[in-house]
């Protein structure tokens, strides 16, 4: 069996000493996986190195880690695989890697001990803040909610997440901002906005929209999605709810979300392309360029963004002339089809590219009886 | 080692265990009582240990106007081969429905749904009913998600990375609370309670081949014992027909589903035979979970195994897109491990699943210390010699939440106690030990040679000769577990948790061969080679375990109590 190199940063903060690298070597075969790895070197060689796990099978979510930089379960990640990424290097930290497989502590959060991290200070945290409950209207019914079999189908993603926290550690956004509520959150969140039974649907997508570090502070950059070890895709959770916010309650929001998705929607409609110099002014203003310039608050907006605009000047990208006038597409009738087309729709389909497979997956095979007796059923 | 002073913390209701069964008691016990002070003692991380979480199958509740809990009372009973505590059974089936209605509208669990609305419920193995609700297979994830989130609604004092060591009692033998060591810190804390809920999850890791959650050890169970109470069932101890051999990988004794056998998987000995039509030429690889681990466990142990010591499941000349399609995690778990299960056989074994035994309870999951509540896998009685597909998260909700309610009356009548200092300093001492010694025993040693033991003497296929043998070796390993040693501090020590690991499974696992010595018949998942056969006229007994004043295991056994169903005909 191959050797393996485990370069795990070890840190104990009761120590007052400084976090530093330790090598453990392991001879396991390259199907095991990384938490193979640091349990043998935890049994053989130090039993003071500290992970949390419990399952084993990427369920309980309890060890996630970074591997060679990159946010994971260290029981659904193989050696052979690890190794392999270590080889190609490319690893964004201090430690020299030379080919050892590079474990840390997940990010954005405190690290208790080792590879054990401080999730009630940061993920649970986080997930408290979006009222992780039901919240339905009236007396409970004896039995259960009568909810139509597709409506389920829209909130199955954000039920797989097992809060291992993959996602929050890998968030650009919060590391810029730690405020922010953040991938597992947010994703939890739409779990209740897009459940039939809850009946607070539209004071969840506000408080959402309007706190500043909600549903806006995603800059999407996709990370989650791809450290996810479920599928979740939180980010197009985060899109979801953006989308019911606008689309569904019109909520305007300080952050000028809806007003600069308004303001698109409006201008593409009128021109069939952007007119860019009217994008700023119409997102301060909800999608009204008459409000945009003339609503204190907008106002000010428009000021502070005047750096920007001035930058765009500067290279050419808006010129006085393109400011005044803003050529209509020829073929105005082909826009006016495409918007009366999708508005004239019954229901909402979900053309963006953030949400995929929602037609002809999914569902179906949930509902497929199972044969025989449970699977790991306990 | 010098034992730190520890900290006593009051609180009304100690929890200790954070699966199903300790959150839904939380869950009730504050319902019934917001101004309850209560404490949840988890040795992992709160909700995400022990195997309610791991459950993909589903929950069994009659809540089809066609069925009734007579008919899954019936089915509970068939399966336990009339061994159940009628009592608790009845409880059980009575309650699911209530419990389901429960996660559904105040938990906020999201079950499948029929096309007219109303939840749907799925097929299981023994059951005239299709009454298992399910969540896609993420059942367990589900429920114990949202039982998760209500901790955040109800806000319990929650000790996470701590074991409960052992039960205190006063000096006039009353319960005082529990001992509880921080792994994190290493520091020891009391944790005095008006009432203790015990519902730590079952002890099936003492073998070599396991499906559960590693934390679990038998704790509670264990606990229980040294606290002098009687346990039932003890010998039953279900195996699951295939679970995965990944060599020492902690995936070995995962399960691969039974779906499998359904869709028509063969298994195979080393020798290529399909070995099930010398053991059920009829059902072939379709036949009940106890039959199939026999054949599989018998083909290994007569050398017909593969080198890995397993036989082999094949499903892919179903062909690789119908695998893949319709088993989908079953393919990625074997991929795990380097083998394929859409592309060719997989080497599987019986995996020790689900501990039918535990401490005795009354319907209300009181036991004979009074302020002592016992509930989920730690208790006995319920599923009798078998345990359904899907009554197992039904056991753990169901009576975590009666637990709940009774501690919720039972703390307004308790009071809280002194402490014996005598009995609670000799139980830190007795934890601590193994901290001051500089050489004996390694516990990873005498785990797996408890595995193995365990495995060999004590597994799927029993005889009195080896069970007598494996008694010996048990006793051998529980003296060296009093020399174990384990080196460096307190603090984050896993050497040192796996000490006291392996004394808990010691314990459980000496009621176990006791017990399988003492029923001489076959029922249910006991089988013994030297008495073959269900023996209704002499067995109709459960057999009783427990430590005597000279801390002697001493065993008789009991009728069943008959009380709301005879015998029907032979299952």
């Amino acid at each position: 069996m191959p050797d393996y190199t485990l370069k795990i940063r070890r840190y104990d903060p009761e120590s007052g000493d400084a976090a530093y690298w330790q090598d453990f070597t392991v001879d396991l075969a390259p199907e095991r996986s990384v938490l193979d790895g640091i349990l043998r070197a935890r049994d053989q060689e130090d039993g003071s190195l500290s992970i949390r796990c419990s399952c084993q099978a990427a369920i309980c979510g309890s060890c996630g880690v970074r591997i060679n930089g990159k946010s994971a379960l260290a029981c659904n990640t193989k050696l052979s695989d690890a190794a392999e990424r270590a080889q190609r290097g490319g690893i964004n930290n201090e430690a020299t890697s030379n080919g050892a497989i590079v474990v840390e502590p997940m990010g954005n959060m405190p690290v208790l001990k080792d590879l054990i991290v401080d999730m009630d200070a940061v993920h649970w945290k986080k997930i408290q803040r979006v009222v992780p409950w039901l919240l339905p209207e009236g007396e409970p019914p004896e039995r259960e909610y009568i909810v139509d079999a597709e409506a389920m189908i829209d909130v199955t993603q954000s039920m797989a997440c097992i809060q291992c926290g993959a996602c929050v550690s890998a968030c650009l956004s919060m590391e810029v901002d730690p405020e922010f509520i953040g991938p597992a959150a947010l994703a939890k969140a739409y779990r209740f906005v897009g459940d039939p039974r809850d009946a607070h649907h539209e004071d969840r997508l506000r408080d959402l929209a309007e706190d500043p570090h909600g549903i806006y502070d995603c800059t999407h950059c996709f990370a989650c999605i791809e450290v996810c070890p479920k599928d979740v895709a939180p980010m197009s959770q985060i899109m979801r709810l953006r989308r019911r916010a606008t689309g569904d309650y019109a909520i305007k929001d300080s952050n000028n979300g809806y007003g600069h998705e308004k303001a698109f929607v409006d201008i593409v409609e009128r021109w069939g392309t952007l007119h860019e110099a009217q994008l700023l002014p119409r997102s301060f203003g909800d999608g009204s360029l008459v409000k945009g310039q003339t609503r204190p608050a907008a106002v000010k907006q428009l000021i502070d963004s005047a750096p920007a605009a001035l930058r765009g000047l500067a290279r050419g990208k808006v010129s006085p002339r393109k400011v005044l006038i803003h050529p209509k597409l020829p073929d105005q009738k082909e826009v006016r089809r495409i918007y009366e087309e999708i508005e004239g729709r019954d229901e909402r389909i979900e053309l963006n590219l953030y949400i995929v497979g929602e037609e002809g997956e999914g569902g179906a095979d949930d509902k497929e009886p199972v044969q025989g007796e449970s699977g790991a059923e306990s | 080692m010098a034992m730190a002073a520890f900290e006593t913390i009051d609180t009304d209701v100690a929890v200790i265990g954070s699966g199903g069964a300790g959150l839904m008691c939380v869950l009730h016990a504050a319902a019934a009582d917001p101004s309850l002070d209560i404490t949840v003692v988890s040795k992992g991380a709160v909700g995400r240990s022990g195997c309610t979480r791991m459950v993909q199958g589903g929950f069994n509740a009659a809540l089809d106007p066609d069925d009734s809990p007579e008919l899954h009372f019936d089915d509970t009973l068939k399966g336990g081969a009339y061994l159940n505590d009628q009592e608790l059974a009845w409880t059980l089936v009575c309650d699911a429905p209530k419990v389901i209605s429960e996660l559904e509208t105040v938990a906020g669990c999201f079950f499948d749904r029929r096309p007219d609305g109303r939840i749907f419920q799925k097929p299981f193995a023994g059951q005239s009913f299709d009454r298992t609700v399910h969540r896609g297979d993420l059942t367990g994830i589900e429920i114990m998600g949202r039982l998760r989130d209500q901790m955040f609604r109800l806000g319990p004092r929650e000790l996470e990375d701590a074991r409960a060591l052992d039960l205190i009692l006063d000096s006039s033998g009353e319960l005082a609370g529990v001992s509880v060591l921080d792994v994190r810190t290493g520091a020891v804390a009391l944790l005095r309670a008006r009432v203790v809920v015990l519902a730590t999850g079952g002890a099936a890791t003492m073998y070599r081949i396991a499906a559960p959650a590693r934390e679990k050890t038998g704790d509670g169970v264990a606990m229980c014992m040294r606290a002098g109470l009687e346990l039932r069932d003890m010998e039953m101890l279900q195996f699951h027909p295939t679970g995965l051999l990944a060599g020492e990988s902690r995936l070995t004794g995962a399960v691969l589903e039974e779906g499998l056998r359904g869709a028509g998987a063969y298994l195979r000995n080393a020798e290529g035979e399909r070995y099930m039509e010398r053991y059920d030429p009829e059902r072939m690889e379709r036949s009940t979970r106890d039959v199939v681990s026999r054949a599989g466990y018998l083909e290994i142990m007569e050398g017909r195994g593969t080198p890995e010591g397993g036989v082999l499941i094949d499903i892919s000349h179903l062909g690789i897109e119908e695998v893949e399609r319709r088993f989908p995690g079953m393919v990625q778990r074997t991929r795990q491990i380097g083998a394929d299960l859409a592309r060719g056989p997989v080497p599987v074994s019986p995996t020790a699943h689900f501990h039918m035994g535990g401490a005795i309870i009354d319907r209300d999951c009181q036991t004979s210390i009074a302020g002592l509540l016992v509930a989920g896998e730690d208790a006995g009685g319920t599923h009798g010699a078998n345990r359904l597909g899907g009554n197992g998260v039904a056991e753990s909700t169901v009576f975590g939440a009666r637990a709940g309610d009774r501690a919720a009356v039972i703390a307004r009548e308790r009071d809280l106690r002194e402490p014996d200092h005598g009995q609670l300093g000799r139980s830190v001492e007795r934890a601590f030990a193994p901290l001051g010694r500089d050489s004996g025993a390694s516990p990873f040693e005498l785990t797996r040679a408890l595995k193995e033991v365990m495995w060999d003497g004590c597994g799927v296929v029993r005889d009195g000769e080896r069970l007598r043998a494996a008694a010996e070796t048990i006793d051998d390993l529980a003296e060296r577990v009093r020399t174990v040693a384990v080196p460096g501090p307190a603090e984050v020590n896993y050497a040192w948790q796996e000490a006291l690991d392996v004394r808990n499974q010691l314990d459980v696992a000496r009621a176990v061969v006791v017990s399988a010595l003492s029923r001489e018949e076959s029922r249910g998942a006991h089988h013994r080679t030297d008495f073959p056969e269900r023996d209704d006229e002499r067995w109709l007994r459960y057999v009783v375990v427990g430590l005597d004043s000279d801390g002697e295991l001493q065993s008789s056994s009991r009728p069943v109590a008959l009380e709301r169903r005879r015998l029907a005909s032979k299952a």
